[in-house]
This record gives structure tokens, sequence and C-alpha cells, in this order.
């Protein structure tokens, strides 16, 4: 009996999002304006679930365009949803917050959870303090023109935290966490000053000065020398045992996902092709690109570097504007090409994603019993 | 990511100034123009050799208009008034107008710049409007319309020149904000909840600041020159007062007879251009290496 995936939220879920999309409209042309033609949108998320337990580190991977890192930006609401739920599960802190706000939180079930989807902007400053975000570019989140002191200091006088001597100990400690020392040394200077790896710690000590418990982390080390990835990316494990943090770690590289995740969502064209357990994933991919995702992964035996490798893909991604109808993967799949069986229904209909084996889940019609899971999708 | 690195560095103004002094002789030749000029300026009133013809009064034996001799470095006018006195004691308002016209227009350029940039929507629409109209205008129309407003002075060659300098420095201003307003640090400064006009004040315009800086300088020349000319047309400073252009054109009925009469002070107001050019080109060049030139003259 094919099950299809829907998020099951139990007591340790922090986060689940349901069916989020994000769409960005495209200007309208006079002509289009004239002819009364619909809006476009770019469809960068496009109807994306996914739940996460508290401790996680939650991979979304897939390539550049894919919407990966919208869809992190939109669960930590830095971008507005177009539709779609993002329940989060609140600390008392924040719940407190809002309730001196005189702000009464939008409650969507019996745990608890929050509809971030649903709450203003004006009430969203105290969410600042839950869910924090690190940066790809080390170069281009730092104010070139702040020191240290006050680039970390800002978030703490924003929210008003503590006196100027308190938020003096608030940034030397952060500073030690992310293992700049000594702190003080490092407050009086300037982002340029320091390399890009010390930068990136910059960026972490900024993301958890104000104790977040949620961390979106967009491609965190794709812009450092390789030689210092494993060094942030240690520092980050220590802190979430240390802090006890939950990370949503977007990548597109599937070797780093392998090392740091323990789930992983592979997504396309703004949707969700294949998720599960890290291992289970990358050791077992269902989903036609996400074997071919882990096909383009180096071979790092130099023998074989003459083999030019055939890759089970063709073409290019499409547009996000004009999706493929039916399944979006479909011009690119090779195996679409191979099995008849199946191909009246990529045609027509998206695949759901389906729960193939345990915590595995994958949206194409080449698993299960098609006219079955049409059928549930109907109900 | 390096390269990337460098530029940034390049843009604090400081470590443009120290780069651009230690690697290039240009700008030490310019530093070297500028800051004698600006000596000349201050200390100008009490090394000229006859202070009361330098303020415009005629000698007691008139004695026309001589050419340069020992007595008279630089001759004298047609009324014989010494013309060296004249140029030391007008250097000051000649230095000053500049001065003051490019502070207040980079002042007044760099906010609204920033602001038209960062604000985006209807702001950033009107804003550019207005900077263009104002890009529009001929600094001497507006002194002519200023003219039969509020009559002639110092004002009208500030004022002309202030209201048709800031917009070029608006409009760079708006392009250097423009790509600093997509910056991350300035997405989290957003997200935090700092107040708008606090992200204007301490993210955009501190990182918008550099390049418009060496613009204003590589301008000085320019205004140098506009505002001469203003006072040539006899628009701004009263005839008998001493500045630079106002002395050009007092010589200029006797360009023929007398020639050094408007070709001496014409000379100053050219070296303070070129001094001032000479800084600002290279602080430009060094901020962005792609516009350096490929050829050399002889600097």
């Amino acid at each position: 009996m094919a099950r299809i995936y829907v998020p099951e939220p139990t007591e340790k879920t922090i986060l689940y999002v349901k069916d989020l999309k994000t769409w960005f409209p495209l200007r309208r042309g006079i002509i289009e304006v004239l002819r009364r033609l619909p809006r476009r949108y770019v469809h960068a998320v496009d109807g994306v679930s996914f739940q996460i337990e508290e401790g996680d580190v939650f991979g979304l991977a897939g390539e550049s365009g894919c919407g990966k890192t919208t869809t992190g930006k939109t669960i930590i609401r830095l971008i507005d949803p177009t539709s779609g739920v993002i329940a989060y599960k609140p600390r008392k802190r924040l719940l407190d917050e809002w309730a001196e706000m005189g702000y009464e939180p939008p409650v969507i079930d019996k745990l608890g959870s929050i509809d971030l989807a649903k709450v203003p902007s004006k009430y969203l400053k105290p969410l600042r303090k839950e869910m924090q975000i690190i940066f790809q570019d080390p170069y281009g989140s730092l104010n070139p023109r702040a020191r240290i002191y006050d680039i970390l200091e800002e978030p703490l006088l924003i929210h008003g935290i503590g006196t100027r001597e308190e938020r003096y100990e608030f940034v030397a400690k952060a500073l030690e966490a992310v293992k700049l020392i000594p702190p003080e040394d490092f407050m009086r200077r300037y982002p340029h000053q320091l390399s890009g790896g010390q930068r990136q710690r910059v960026g972490i000590a900024r993301a958890l000065i104000l104790q977040p418990r949620f961390i979106v982390a967009d491609e965190p080390v794709s812009m450092l020398d390789v030689s210092i990835r494993a060094e942030i990316l240690e520092l980050m494990m220590e802190l979430k045992r240390r802090l006890g943090l939950t990370y949503v770690f977007i990548t597109h590289d599937l070797a780093l996902a392998r090392y740091i995740t323990n789930k992983i969502a592979i997504m396309y064209l703004g949707k969700i092709v294949e998720m599960g357990d890290t291992r289970r994933v990358l050791e077992n991919p269902l989903h036609p690109y996400t074997k071919a995702l882990i096909a383009a992964v180096p071979d790092p035996d130099p023998r074989n570097r003459h083999i030019l490798r055939e890759l089970p893909i063709k073409g290019e991604v499409p547009s996000a504007v004009n999706i493929p109808r039916g399944c979006r993967f479909r011009p690119r799949c090779v195996v679409y090409d191979n099995t008849p069986r199946i191909q009246k229904y990529c045609q027509t209909i998206e695949p759901p994603l389906i729960e193939v084996e345990k915590g595995h889940y994958v949206s194409c019609w080449l698993y299960g019993e098609p006219e079955e899971i049409i059928k549930s999708l109907r109900k | 990511m390096s390269d990337r690195r460098g530029l940034r560095r390049l843009r604090d103004i400081r470590g443009l100034i120290e780069r651009s002094w230690r690697r290039r002789r240009t700008f030490k030749a310019g530093v070297i123009i500028s800051a004698t000029l600006i000596l000349i300026a201050i200390l100008g009133p009490f090394i000229a050799p006859y202070p009361s013809e330098g303020w415009g009064i005629p000698p007691e034996t008139p004695r026309g208009a001589r050419p340069p001799s020992w007595e008279h470095l630089f001759g004298t006018d047609a009324s014989g008034r010494d013309l060296l006195s004249r140029i030391l004691i007008g250097a000051s308002v000649a230095l000053l107008q500049v001065v003051i016209v490019i502070a207040v227009s980079l002042g007044i350029g760099l906010f609204i710049g920033a602001l038209s940039a960062y604000y985006r929507g209807w702001i950033e629409r009107i804003l550019n409007y207005f900077i263009e109209v104002f890009m529009a205008f001929p600094a001497i129309i507006v002194a002519l319309a200023l003219r039969s407003m509020i009559g002639r002075g110092l004002m009208i060659v500030l004022l002309s020149l202030i209201i048709t300098w800031w917009s070029w420095y608006a409009r760079i201003a708006y392009i250097y904000a423009r790509s600093i307003r997509e910056m991350d640090y300035v997405l989290l400064a957003e997200l935090s909840g700092l107040p708008r006009w606090r992200i204007l004040f301490r993210h955009i315009i501190p990182n918008t600041m550099t390049p418009v800086i060496v613009q204003a300088i590589t301008d000085t020349g320019g205004v140098l020159l506009e505002a001469a000319s203003i006072n040539f047309l006899g628009l701004g400073l009263p005839a008998d007062y001493p500045d630079w252009g106002v002395l050009v054109q007092n010589g200029f009925n006797y360009i023929y007879s007398y020639p050094w009469i408007s070709l001496i002070p014409g000379a100053f107001i050219l070296l303070a251009a070129l001094g001032f050019s000479m800084i600002g080109d290279t602080l430009r060049e060094e901020l962005d290496p792609r516009l350096r030139r490929r050829w050399k003259l002889w600097f």
C-alpha cells in the first residue's frame, strides 16, 4: 500500500512544513497587460513538505536554482511564502515576548506549533532570537566598515539586551565560542583583517549571539578554502552538541551532506524528489535525479581520470517559470525514455512523495503501483 | 576570492590614500601642488608685498599697467595694482569657494543618492527624476537666474554650483548604493529589526562614500574653473575683488596689449585644477585599476 508523505509531527518535532510555495511574480510587459494575460511567476519553491526533529541536521541538496536557498530563507521568514504552512514549536521565551507585544500567535496543532507563515512581519522581531541564518558568502555578510565588536553587538542593541558591560561579555563569549581567541584582539579588528575562515566564524558568532536554537546554514563552507572547511564544520557540530541546536544545512555537495547531515531532501526545480535518512538516500538512491547527482560526484581514484563518464541525465534545467507538465524531471529523465510502462503517468500527473521503505520517500512513478497512488491522491 | 578582498580593502579612503602615496608619482606631485596652493591661501595676506593693493586699493602714485619686473614680479594691472599681491590675497577666496561647494554638494549628493537606492519604490523613482532634472542645468544659467533674484555676490557662486553639482554625486552614490543594498549584511540588519534610517547611516552610506569622495576630489579642478567663469562673467564677486576668476576678467580688455594681467591668474587657476585633478585621477585609478591609462606622457 503506497503511503503518500505528509508531515507527522511528534513531541520532538521542532519544525514542519506543509505544501510550502514561494513564487516570485515576473514583471508583465505592456503587451501582456493589454492582452490581460495572467501574471507569470518564478516557481522557486513549489509545494514542499518536510519535517525536522530537534537536534537534526537536515540537508537540503540539489543543483543551483533548484530552490534550496529560497526554501531555507522562507522557513525563517526572510522571504514571504506564497502559500503553505510553516509550523514551528516555539520556546516559552518567544511566546512570552509575543504576549508582551499583545500578539496572539496562530496555533495550528495539538502540540502548540505556530504557523509562521501567518505571522505578520511586524511581529517577526522576537522570532530572530529563535531562528538565525549563516550566509554562504563571508565577504558579503559582514559590513566592511564596522569592527567585529560592532557587528556582533548590533543584534543585542536592536533587541535591547543587557547593559554596556553585559553586551561586552556576550560578544566576548560568542567570539570564544567560535574559537576566535583572544576575543579582545578580534573585537577591534575590521572584517578585511580576517581570513575567510575567521570571517565565517564571525558569521556564526553573529548567528549565535541571540541564543537561537534553529539555524539555517546556507552553504556555509562552499566559499571557503578546502583546507578550512572541515574546521568550520567541526565547529558547527560542536556548537550543535553544546547548545542543543538544530540545523538546516543547505548544500550542493553530496559528499559534504553525507558527512554532516542525518536527514536529507533532494530538490529539483522547487520540489523535493527524494527524502529520507542521509545514509539510506545516498547509498540507495531511488530517484533518477538523485542517481544522476551521485554519479556526478568526482571519482577520487586518479587512475579513472581519463574515463569520460556518461551521466544518466540529459539536457538543461528548464526555467522555473514554465514548469513541465506531469513529472517535472521528465524532459531530462533517461529512465523515462527506456520505460514505456510509466510514460503516460509521467506525462500527465506530478508524482507525489511516497514511502518506498521506512523513512525513505521518493517522488517517481517507477515505484509503487501508479493506479493505486492516483487513487489515494484523489482521496 | 583574493581579488574581491583586494577591492574591498581599497574601499577604505585612508588605505587608498596611503597606497596611492606609496605607489604613484602623479599623486605625490598633485599633493605637492595642492598643498603649496593651500599654503599660499593661508599665508597670502601676510606675505603679499603690497597688501593694500592686493585688496583692491590703487597705489597713491598711479603707474599704469607694467610688465613683470623685480619690483612687481607678476607685473601690475591697468590701475597699477601689484598682481602678485592680488593673487596671494585672492587665493583664499578662490579655494574656499571650491571647498564649500564640494563639501556641501558631496553631503547632499551622498545622502540623496543613498536614500534613493535604499528606500526603493516611489522614493527611488521620484528622487531619480529629481536628480536627472538637476543634472540638466548648466551652472551659468542657474547663476543668471539667481542674479535676478538675490543680486550679485559670493552666494550666487556657491548656490549655483551646489545646485548643479550635487546631482552628479547623488547619481554616483545611487549607483554604488544599489549594489550595497543587496549585500547580506544589510539583509541581516533588516532582519534583526534595525530601523531603516539607521541602516542607511550605519551600513549603506559608509560603504558608498569612498568612490563619491574620490570623484569629488577629481572635480575640485572643474569647480574652480566654473567658479572662476561665473566670477569672470561678472555674476559673482564684485569687480575689484581679487578672486582669480575676477582677475582674469579684469585683464580681458587688455589681452592684446598687456597679456600678463589675464594670463598669470589664469595660470594659477590652471595649476590648482591640475593639482586637484592629479590627486583625484590617481585615487580613482587606484580604486579601480581597470581605469588606469596604458600610455604615459611624462608622468
